[in-house]
This record gives C-alpha cells, sequence and structure tokens, in this order.
C-alpha cells in the first residue's frame, strides 16, 4: 500500500521507565499496511512542534491502533512526549523497506537501547510462521532496559545483557549472539551495528542491521539520510557510494553498508 | 491566458506552481501519491556531467523553522539523467525545467547542449557552485556569472533560467549581469549559507560544517528578492524561499514573481504543491484577483482599503 498522511488522535500514553514513552494512534489504515522494519514520520499537531518530522519504528499495533516507544533525547521527542490522549498528530508512512525474509529455522533478534522497538512486531510475525526467535536485548543499565515484558511470552530464548552489571550478562550484547545458522536482525546503537557487522563477517547466515539517520523526508527525496556502501555499483558511478537510509533501507544487510 | 496560466521566461505554464530543484528527485518517490501532470512545472533536482557522490557525513540540521542541508549536489549524472529519468518524465506532459550544477563551465555548457538536443522545457543553471579552476562560486562574482550565462546561451535556445545565490550584499548586480549575459528569467532564491553546532557533541552538525538553508525561516529573505528584481529589472521571476501554501505563493505573485516553487515544504508534506495548485483559485478570488496575471505585481500598486499602516 503506498504512502498516506493521516491526522491521527493519541489514546493512549505510557511511561516505560525514566525518559521513555509508549504513545499509541487511533490509525487504522496504518496499522493494516504497515509492515515490521517499516516506519512512520511524526508531526505533533500542537503549537511550537518542530518543522520536520521525527523518524519512529512502530512499537505494536492492533487493528485500530498503533503505538510508538521512544526515548526522549531532544526537542522533536520532548514535543511527542509531552501530548496527552486527545492530541493529534500527523502521521506520515509506511516509510522504508520491510525486514527481509529470514532463511528457514532460527532467527535470532539483537536490540540495543531504543533499537528494541521494531524487533517487537516481527518477533510476533516469525514465531506465528513457525520460526523459533532468539531475542537478545541490551541497554546500559537494569532502569534503561526496554521490551523484556513484551518480548517474554513470544521468544524460545530471552537472554539480557547491561553495560554495568545491574541485570543479566555484565557486558555489550553482541557477547551473547550464537555460534548458529541463526539469520540475524540487530537494531540499536552505532556501536552495537559495528560489533554485530563484525561479527557477522565471513558467516554464511544472513545478517541484517537497521539503520538510523536524521531524515527530513524519509521518503527518498532529499538526500539527507545516506549511509556509505560497501560494494558500490560500477554501473552508478561515483552516485553510487552512498546509499539513502530511509528508502534503501533502513535495514541492510550486514556487509552491505560501510559504519 | 486562463485563470491560472502564466509564463516565465518564454515558457508556457498551465499553473504557476513549481516543485523546486533538490526537494522532488527526478519525481520518482513522488509519481506513486499523485498525478505530475497536475503540477506547473518540474524542476528536477541538479545535474551534473559525471555522477557526482555528494558529500560525507551528516548532511542535515533542523533549525527554528527550517532546514540545513549539505547534501553536496549527489546526482546520478547527465547520462543517466537520459538515459532513464527523462524518457520516464516525459510522458506526464508536465514541462521539465532541467537544474544543471558542475565544476566549470565546460561541463555546464555540455549538459546544457546535451538537455537541449533531448527537448525539455527550459534549463536552470545553479550558479551555487565553485569553480574548480580559481575556486570562486559562480554566483557571487558578476564577471564568472556573466562568462558562465553567456557560453550557455551560446548553445542553447531553450528558455535560461538563472537561480540566484542570495549569499551576496543584495541581487541587483547579480541579476542584471545574468540578464545581460543573456538569461530569460531568474530563480530567486537558493538556499542561505549557515551552520549549527550540535547539542551533544557541541561540534558542528554538518559533516560540511556550512550547509544551505531553506524553509519558512527564508521566506522574508526570498520576498525581498523577488520585490526587488520584479520591480527593477524587466525579467520573468520564479520565486521560491519556504513557500508551502496558497497564501505564501499569492505574496509571491504579488510582490512580481511570475510562477512560484515549493520546496522544502514538500518533506513535511508531498502534497504541499498540489494542494497549492488546487487552493490558489479560491486565494486568487479571496482578494479579488481574476487571474494570476492579476496578481503578479500587485502589492506594487495602491494599498488596498483597510491594509496595513505604520
Ligand atoms: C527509521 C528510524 C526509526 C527510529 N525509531 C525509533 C524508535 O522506535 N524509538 C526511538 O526512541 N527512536 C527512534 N529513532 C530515533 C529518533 O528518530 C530520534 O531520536 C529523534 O529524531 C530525535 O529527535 P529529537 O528532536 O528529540 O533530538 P535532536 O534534538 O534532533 O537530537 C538530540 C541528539 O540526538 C542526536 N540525533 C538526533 N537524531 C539522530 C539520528 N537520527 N541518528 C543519530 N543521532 C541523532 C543529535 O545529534 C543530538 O545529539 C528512529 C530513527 C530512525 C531513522
Ligand atoms: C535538500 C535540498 C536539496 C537542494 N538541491 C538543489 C539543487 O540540486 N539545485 C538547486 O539549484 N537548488 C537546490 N536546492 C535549493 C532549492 O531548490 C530552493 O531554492 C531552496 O531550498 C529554497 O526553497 P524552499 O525554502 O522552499 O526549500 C536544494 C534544497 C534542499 C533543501
Ligand atoms: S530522509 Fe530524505 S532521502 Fe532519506
Amino acid at each position: 500500500m503506498s504512502l498516506g498522511r493521516w491526522s491521527v488522535p493519541v489514546v493512549g500514553r505510557t511511561a516505560h521507565g525514566p525518559g521513555v514513552v509508549e504513545l499509541e494512534v487511533e490509525a487504522p489504515a496504518l496499522a493494516a499496511s504497515i509492515r515490521p522494519g517499516q516506519f512512520v514520520m511524526l508531526f505533533p499537531e500542537t503549537p511550537g512542534a518542530p518543522y520536520l518530522g521525527r523518524p519512529m519504528s512502530y512499537f505494536r499495533r492492533s487493528e485500530e491502533t498503533m503505538s510508538v516507544l521512544f526515548r526522549v533525547v531532544g526537542a522533536g521527542t520532548r514535543h511527542l512526549a509531552a501530548l496527552v490522549r486527545g492530541d493529534r498528530l500527523s502521521a506520515l508512512g509506511p516509510l522504508g523497506q520491510p525486514f527481509p525474509d529470514p532463511e528457514p529455522g532460527e532467527v535470532c533478534l539483537v536490540g540495543g537501547g531504543v533499537g528494541v522497538p521494531p524487533l517487537y512486531d516481527w518477533a510476533r510475525t516469525l514465531r506465528e510462521q513457525g520460526h523459533g526467535v532468539t531475542v537478545l536485548l541490551g541497554a546500559r543499565s537494569a532502569d534503561q532496559l526496554l521490551g523484556e515484558a513484551a518480548f517474554s511470552p513470544i521468544a524460545a530464548q530471552l537472554l539480557v545483557a547491561t553495560d554495568d552489571g545491574s541485570r543479566g550478562h555484565h557486558g555489550p550484547v553482541t557477547s551473547l549472539l550464537p555460534a548458529s545458522t541463526a539469520t540475524v536482525y540487530a537494531c540499536g546503537p552505532s556501536a552495537m551495528l559495528k560489533a554485530v557487522q563484525e561479527w557477522a563477517r565471513g558467516r554464511a547466515a544472513p545478517a541484517y542491521l537497521t539503520l538510523e539517520a536524521r531524515m527530513a523526508c524519509g521518503f527518498g527525496a532529499c538526500l539527507g539520510c545516506t549511509v556509505a556502501a560497501a560494494n558500490p555499483d560500477p554501473a552508478k558511478g561515483d552516485y553510487g557510494r552512498y546509499v539513502r537510509v530511509c528508502t534503501d533501507g533502513p535495514t541492510f544487510a550486514a556487509g552491505a553498508v560501510l559504519l | 491566458m486562463s485563470q491560472l496560466a502564466t509564463r516565465v521566461g518564454g515558457l508556457q505554464l498551465k499553473n504557476p506552481v513549481l516543485v523546486a530543484s533538490g526537494t522532488f528527485g527526478y519525481g520518482r518517490e513522488f509519481a506513486p501519491l499523485f498525478d505530475l501532470s497536475r503540477l506547473g512545472g518540474i524542476m528536477v533536482k541538479g545535474v551534473s556531467l559525471e555522477p557526482w557522490s555528494g558529500n560525507p557525513g551528516v548532511r542535515l540540521a533542523e533549525t527554528d523553522s527550517g532546514l540545513l542541508n549539505a547534501i553536496g549536489l549527489q546526482n546520478p549524472g547527465l547520462r543517466h539523467f537520459l538515459d532513464e529519468d527523462w524518457p520516464w518524465l516525459r510522458q506526464f506532459g508536465t514541462p521539465v525545467v532541467v537544474n544543471m550544477v558542475g565544476h566549470s563551465v565546460e561541463e555546464y555548457v555540455a549538459v546544457a547542449q546535451a538537455v537541449s538536443d533531448a527537448g525539455v522545457a527550459a534549463i536552470e543553471l545553479n550558479v551555487s557552485c565553485p569553480n574548480i579552476e580559481d575556486g570562486l562560486v559562480f554566483g557571487t562574482d558578476q564577471t564568472a556569472l556573466a562568462g558562465l550565462v553567456a557560453s550557455v546561451r551560446r548553445v542553447t535556445a531553450l528558455p535560461l533560467i538563472v537561480k540566484l545565490s542570495p549569499n551576496t550584499t543584495g541581487p541587483l548586480p547579480y541579476a542584471r549581469a545574468a540578464v545581460e549575459a543573456g538569461a530569460d528569467a531568474l530563480s530567486l532564491i537558493n538556499t542561505v549559507l549557515g551552520m549549527a553546532i550540535d547539542s551533544v557533541s557541541r561540534r558542528p552538525v554538518l559533516g560540511n560544517v556550512t550547509g544551505g538553508l531553506s524553509g519558512p525561516a527564508i521566506r522574508p529573505i526570498a520576498l525581498r528578492y523577488v520585490w526587488e528584481v520584479a520591480s527593477t529589472l524587466a525579467v520573468d521571476v520564479i520565486g521560491m524561499g519556504g513557500i508551502a501554501s496558497a497564501q505564501d505563493g499569492l505574496t509571491f505573485l504579488e510582490a512580481g514573481a511570475a510562477a512560484v516553487a515549493v520546496g522544502s515544504a514538500l518533506f513535511r508534506d508531498p502534497w504541499a504543491a498540489v494542494r497549492l495548485v488546487d487552493e490558489l483559485p479560491a486565494e486568487l478570488a479571496g482578494f479579488g484577483y481574476p487571474s494570476v496575471q492579476a496578481a503578479i505585481g500587485a502589492a506594487r500598486g495602491e494599498r488596498r482599503r483597510g491594509g496595513g499602516s505604520a
């Protein structure tokens, strides 16, 4: 289904620990068409909202609603976090490529910090398709950990790591990566993605990285969100050196981009 | 002419609403969203002789009421445009204005010659590029600007639009230089140079340090450029800079623009330009203008009753 722009009301707002908010909007058309791995650009309709939209993966959806889960890091997310039930925001979407399908068999999802939200609906979908899903969640500390309760009923295995050891494994979540042939999907801070990329080098089974970038449009028009391609298409000349995170991604094969 | 029709530099448009170069790609991202033939014209992303990679690092920074970009004119080059984009774009029948960029006069001339042979509607020179020979930006040096425009003029019979940089002391010397060298129309304005410091890292946000400011933040600057040029020189002007609505568009027509272009507003709302087309008749009628032609330059006439006073 093609791109739309909807004015939608906030129907729920839940705090998930310090500075982390889940915002639920009533958006049946979006909820029905968006696929795991895709995102939306959000524009609060309240006064003083920033000029540009903010890209957000969706976290969960029902028939009528869709939610985003985000950390407040600056003006845009502060504005979104201040919305209350009944406020409206505009949503442009669905945007980006859905997650590519895995190989048959095991799947491993790796989420760090606010990289966790996009993986939830994907885990649910994969499990419905009969895949065994291992989920690895990382955070700086226990109070920053997201998604543990949501994932536990659907993950065959759920492992947690924190940088300070306050919960689960003491160390980076990437040290929990399995020596299996699972298809891996990773979303999180760039240090985590770099570690997964390094780990996946030379591995036979596929690994995918979901990237973030500053975006002006989210639908491929501005060329502002680019990342360097690892193997540029020689037919494109210099033009092929950068690819768009918004429309070519946000998910890329681990070997396809230079981080 | 019909109510919405207009002419710029010999280019006939069915309505005065174009989309600004670099904010519309080559139309592919927008074609699934609306019929591109509803637009008055399409100014495509800057085309260079060879493909350009654009800038490394962060390319965007938001500002109050606008954005800074340092894309670095990433584009797939002339060959790709002629082989892939133009044959596809021409099916819509919308006039296509080819914006072009270059490192030297020779590069501009080569692109101008090739697209003229292909049959596009008009050429727009982005003169905010440095000349690789001396590092001078064409658009901020009157002699270099005149030389570039004259050289392109010699190889094309198409309407030749020159897009002026606002990063000068004022538009008139440059506008005059461009017109005397053969420009048929002027686009006003390109982005305004600026920069931003990151709130966390305390370092420049943009990989390129500086970038071009666009959006509502520059609308008053653009309006002043249009006003000054249109009321001084006998040349058609396309106004752009922060235009998002029919209200905005009408003010540029009243200041003297013969057409307007929607740019950054498309990033917020990809339908912004077609909405402007749809809402313009009511906006014109609301202020008693029977047509676009009647509105062009109307702000130079006598003040309306009830209008602001000092
Ligand atoms: C496809 C996609 C999906 C996303 N999904 C989620 C999500 O589900 N949950 C979530 O919490 N966040 C998500 N983000 C990140 C989110 O968009 C940014 O946190 C938000 O735009 C920041 O806006 P702000 O105005 O609050 O911060 P700003 O004031 O713009 O920035 C605050 C700080 O963050 C840095 N920053 C801002 N934007 C980015 C960026 N895109 N990449 C790297 N650094 C940045 C700035 O340099 C600055 O240091 C996603 C981003 C993308 C591209
Ligand atoms: C992301 C971006 C890319 C642009 N690329 C070009 C370009 O290739 N050539 C050009 O002449 N102008 C380019 N421009 C300038 C716009 O065409 C326009 O003159 C300017 O942005 C002011 O209009 P606006 O405020 O409506 O965006 C670009 C602007 C933006 C924001
Ligand atoms: S955000 Fe505009 S091209 Fe990706």
